[in-house]
């Protein structure tokens, strides 16, 4: 993880300013502008999406939104088989969601994805979603994103290090297409596909999903997925059937992931022939839930969230469909059919929370507020313990919302969930899919929260002498030579500091006049100066060639608080 | 000294690989630009077309649904006009009508829920406003119901809005009415009556509102002027008629029901015009009438009271001739000294001091339950004696 922390004015880093520094500037603004493109690309093609799943769901499920009894039972089974066909003979890499494959794109193939990919996720996730199936367009618009990013780079001939880093850009620009709310897309990237923050790189997340939102909102219009009802918090006391909504949003992400856990490899090692059933089979179990009376649960199903949050579903009805979708989304998932999964950990959240929202109104009606603000924060819930993204899932609520009256309680729910979900299910979902595919990616919850070694865990008291660099060089000797040293640490006002070794004061001495300073011996440039909560990362990065580097005080540049050498770096380390 | 000719190639050939390389970036941004352009070209050509298609699935199933409104199914009509939405989210005819929809099958909450989200986008919308005091009225929340009437009488109307607006707030007064609100009631009615129409239909309607509320003075006014202005309104004659026998004003009374007679002879009509004319003859309480006249008046109900009591003492099987502690006993002795007193007074002071214990006694006799049905006379005997102290007064 690259350390953002800042770098002392005389680094060998800050080269402002000087001509080398304006290739790298263009650069940048080339590939700043490069992800506008990537948006509008991106923007373009999931508006694409989003019609071709419209139409396909028109055309298989026909356009009343209670299809016929033939329809809802044979459309997600007949589309099914279609789709394990293309995905296991046409188009192998499109399994899943997406996001997976995005990461493996940065950490594993040097940002490669390869179109073929974007193509086989467009038109079997889109046969998926449009049949019924109970997956989202959220992640395979994601992958489409980063798909189209991976090949305008490679066609652009951009260095490795830029073409890795540009298939997150794609991401986000496909999420918050998708997803109609930028700011999201972008934290749900650096938090869970990228893991870092760097100004370049953020620059161009933003740029692309701010124009590939643009972009959808021409086509499809500003509305959010769904209407947001009035929000309301009632009163403090009413933070108890949130932390209340916490807990069974916790529990019911964790029944979610083990369930994937469980079954997901079991499907997989069932003989290949019957690869070709599974989502045909997912599906007619979908169609039969579909047919015994719960439509709801097919697709996306943004519609039903909109009713769950105007309060349109009894209680009863929003915690069956829950668990309906729970079991629908596991059959889709588990079964190989590509599709996404933030659509139904919204649904299962906004049901889930409208349920625990209709239980406190049934027992203190006076302290409920609407049924809409519960679901509304159950979907944050879900999003945070399901998906692992606990700022993302906060600051969804609040853009969806556009209302930041309901920050506590959504803070304090999601918070619940996600602690309470990662003692119950240690490893998060994605990790927990690469793990089962195969591929070491690394864990941005883990990486989160590793400790990381700063240059106060490694520095050791100053035991050189320390000399101003007005002081002559006989001074400076004979300090060396009482202090028993090697080495002599020289202030250099305002240059900063520099080290003069005792043989070349001693020449000095030997040959030079008699007034000779240390200042004139000093080499250039000067030494790199640490702070003690710089990472060590970095001390070893500048350490070499010099035998130790001073540690300052922020607060003041001439005050050494310590000293670090390569030794003292790698012993820390070893500790 | 001249470079040789290999070198000077060379040097060409580096000079103009260097200028394309300068072009690449500006190529390349001129080629993703035409490849965005094209890109957006299909998808606004695709998005169009899907957008038709959408538009004429919302028409189709609009039309389904406003049918099967309009045939009072709503419970049918509600996925019809789904749909339509689900097609057409910016059509608020269609999510409009569809709240109307959810609205007529009792899905309160569904439905206010889509009208708040269209007042969201409109908040002066009359149409809007009034759907929600429905629905506020159908919950009995009053302060809401109000709030929104109020909303959609100053609210804008699509078409002919003083009209609507008269309507809105003939609703409302309806409301107040209904929920026992008499005082707000009657303030909106007086509002009402600054800018009604000058029609018999509205005069009617006020008038009936006005006796609504008890006040059959403002009643009588507004009935007067609606057979005034529709002298064949057997309606407002018969409640002109009705409103003035309620005031004491009897002899109006008797003409306003003759003359609803007239026109559309009912036996109820008679009856009453029966039942006045009993009132004006044997009222007693007339300052214009001589002493003799007063107390011929008197003696008259008198006797019409003892036969009602002697009608409850045969139902409750009890000898008023004999004295053992039942109240028709007690009442029959008051009557006993009240008609000796009266058969002893002659001048006319004397008689109208008779007049409030003669009033108490009649309407206690003649409000006493399980004496079998009450003949005219008892209802005429009511009327006068009952309302007997604000008469005299």
């Amino acid at each position: 993880m690259i350390d953002t922390t800042d770098i002392p004015v005389n680094s060998p880093l800050s080269i402002g300013g000087s001509p080398a520094a304006e290739a790298p500037a263009q650069g940048e603004r080339f590939f700043l502008l490069i992800a506008i493109f990537i948006g509008i690309f991106s923007g373009l093609a999931v508006v694409c999406f989003r019609i071709t799943i419209e139409f396909l769901r028109i055309e298989l499920m026909g356009s009343s939104l209670t299809p016929s009894f033939p329809r809802i039972l044979l459309a997600p089974a007949a589309t099914g088989l279609v789709v394990a066909i293309l995905v296991m003979f046409v188009f192998p890499r499109v399994r899943g969601s997406g996001v997976n494959q995005t990461k493996s794109a940065l950490y594993v193939y040097d940002g490669y994805i390869p179109f073929r990919t974007a193509i086989g996720k467009f038109i079997c996730s889109a046969l998926a979603i449009g049949s019924g199936q109970s997956l989202g367009p959220e992640d395979p618009s994601l992958q489409v994103g980063a798909s189209i990013a991976s090949a305008l780079g490679r066609r652009l001939e951009l260095t490795k290090d830029r073409l890795r880093l540009i298939a997150p850009v794609g991401a986000a620009a496909g999420l918050a297409a998708a997803f109609n709310s930028p700011i999201s897309a972008i934290l749900f990237v650096i938090e869970e596909v990228i893991g870092r923050w760097t100004a370049g790189l953020l620059g161009a997340v933003v740029l692309s999903a701010v124009s590939s939102v643009v972009v959808a909102r021409y086509f499809l219009g500003s509305e959010p997925l769904f209407r947001i009802p009035a929000v309301q918090f009632i009163a403090p006391s009413e933070l108890l059937a949130y932390a209340a909504l916490g807990i069974v949003g916790a529990l019911a992400s964790v029944v979610f992931a083990r369930a994937i856990q469980v079954l997901r490899p079991r499907m997989k090692a069932l003989p290949r022939w019957t690869q070709i059933f599974q989502p045909a089979l997912a599906g007619l179990v979908i169609g039969a839930i579909a047919l015994a009376g719960r439509p709801e649960v097919m697709g996306a199903g943004y519609e039903f969230m909109d009713h769950a949050m105007h309060d349109q579903f009894p209680w009863k009805i929003m915690a069956i469909l829950a668990s309906l979708k729970i079991l629908t989304t596991v059959l889709s998932f588990v079964s190989g059919t590509p599709g996404g999964m933030f659509a139904p950990t919204l649904f299962i959240g906004a049901m889930l929370g409208g349920a625990v929202g209709g239980v406190e109104r049934l027992f203190f009606p006076h302290l409920t507020g609407s049924i809409g603000t519960y679901a509304l924060v159950g979907m944050g819930v879900l999003f945070a313990a399901f998906l692992r993204a606990p700022m993302t899932s906060v600051f969804m609520v609040l853009e969806v919302s556009g209302n930041y009256s309901i920050i506590v309680p959504v803070i304090l729910a999601n918070t619940l969930a996600y602690l309470i979900s990662r003692n119950l299910q240690p490893i998060p979902i994605f990790d927990l899919l690469s793990q089962q595919d195969g591929l070491g990616l690394p864990s941005m919850e883990e990486q989160r929260e590793e400790r990381v070694l700063r240059v106060e865990d490694a520095m050791r008291p100053v035991d050189v002498p320390v000399v101003d660099s007005q002081a002559s060089a006989e001074e400076a000797l004979q300090l060396a030579k009482e202090q028993g040293s090697s080495e002599i640490l020289v202030d250099d006002p305002p240059f900063g500091w520099s080290s003069v070794t005792v043989q070349t004061l001693r020449e000095a001495v030997r040959q030079g006049p008699d007034e000779l300073t240390v200042a004139s011996l000093l080499p250039e440039p000067h030494m790199p100066q640490l702070y003690p909560d710089h990472s060590l990362e970095v001390a070893l990065r500048h350490i070499s060639p010099w035998p130790f580097l001073p540690v300052t005080h922020r607060a003041n540049a001439r005050k050494v608080v310590g000293l670090i050498a390569l030794n003292d770096v790698l012993k820390a380390f070893i500790k | 000294m001249k470079a040789p000719p290999k070198r000077k190639w060379a040097t060409r050939v580096r000079a103009a690989k260097d200028r394309i390389r300068a072009l690449r970036r500006p190529i390349y941004v001129f080629a993703l630009s035409l490849f965005a352009t094209g890109f957006f070209a299909f998808t606004f050509t695709i998005s169009r077309r899907f957008e038709e298609k959408r538009h004429n699935l919302s028409s189709y199933w609009f039309e389904q649904g406003q049918e099967e409104l309009d045939e009072g199914k709503p419970q049918n009509a509600v996925p019809d006009l789904r749909a339509a939405v689900f097609y057409s989210h910016h059509n608020p005819r269609y999510v409009f009508n569809l709240a109307r929809a959810l609205a007529a099958a009792d899905r309160v909450p569904e439905a206010r829920s889509y009208f708040l989200n269209l007042l969201d986008e409109e908040p002066g919308n009359g149409s809007i406003n009034l759907e929600l005091a429905r629905l506020a009225a159908k919950d009995n929340d009053a302060n809401q119901a109000r709030r929104y009437f109020n909303g959609a009488i100053y609210g804008a109307w699509d078409s002919d809005p003083v009209s609507r607006r008269q309507q809105v707030r003939q609703e409302l007064i309806n409301f107040l009415i209904g929920a026992d609100l008499k005082t707000q009631a009657r303030g909106e009615l007086m509002s009402y009556t600054a800018e009604m129409p000058n029609t018999p239909n509205a005069q009617l309607w006020v008038a009936r509102a006005f006796t609504k509320l008890g006040d059959d003075r403002n009643a009588l006014d507004f009935y007067i002027a609606a057979s005034r202005t529709n002298r064949r309104d057997v309606a407002a004659l018969l409640g002109a008629g009705w409103a003035a026998f309620r005031l004491g004003r009897y002899h109006e009374a008797l003409e306003y029901f003759k003359g609803a007679s007239a026109l559309h002879d009912d036996p109820s009509t008679s009856q009453m015009i029966e039942l006045v004319t009993s009132v004006i003859e044997l009222n007693p309480f007339e300052s214009s009438i001589p002493a003799t006249e007063r107390r011929h008046r008197l003696v008259l109900a008198m006797g019409i009271a003892d036969k009602r009591l002697r009608r409850c003492a045969d139902a409750h099987d009890v000898d008023l001739d004999t004295v053992s502690g039942d109240p028709l006993q007690l009442t029959h002795s008051q009557w006993n000294y009240l008609n000796r007193q009266l058969r002893g007074t002659y001048n006319n002071s004397g008689l109208v001091q008779l007049l409030a214990p003669v009033a108490s006694l009649i309407t206690s006799i003649e409000q006493k339950s399980g004496c079998g049905a009450p003949i005219p006379e008892d209802q005429a005997m009511l009327r006068i004696y009952q309302g007997g102290g604000e008469l005299q007064r």
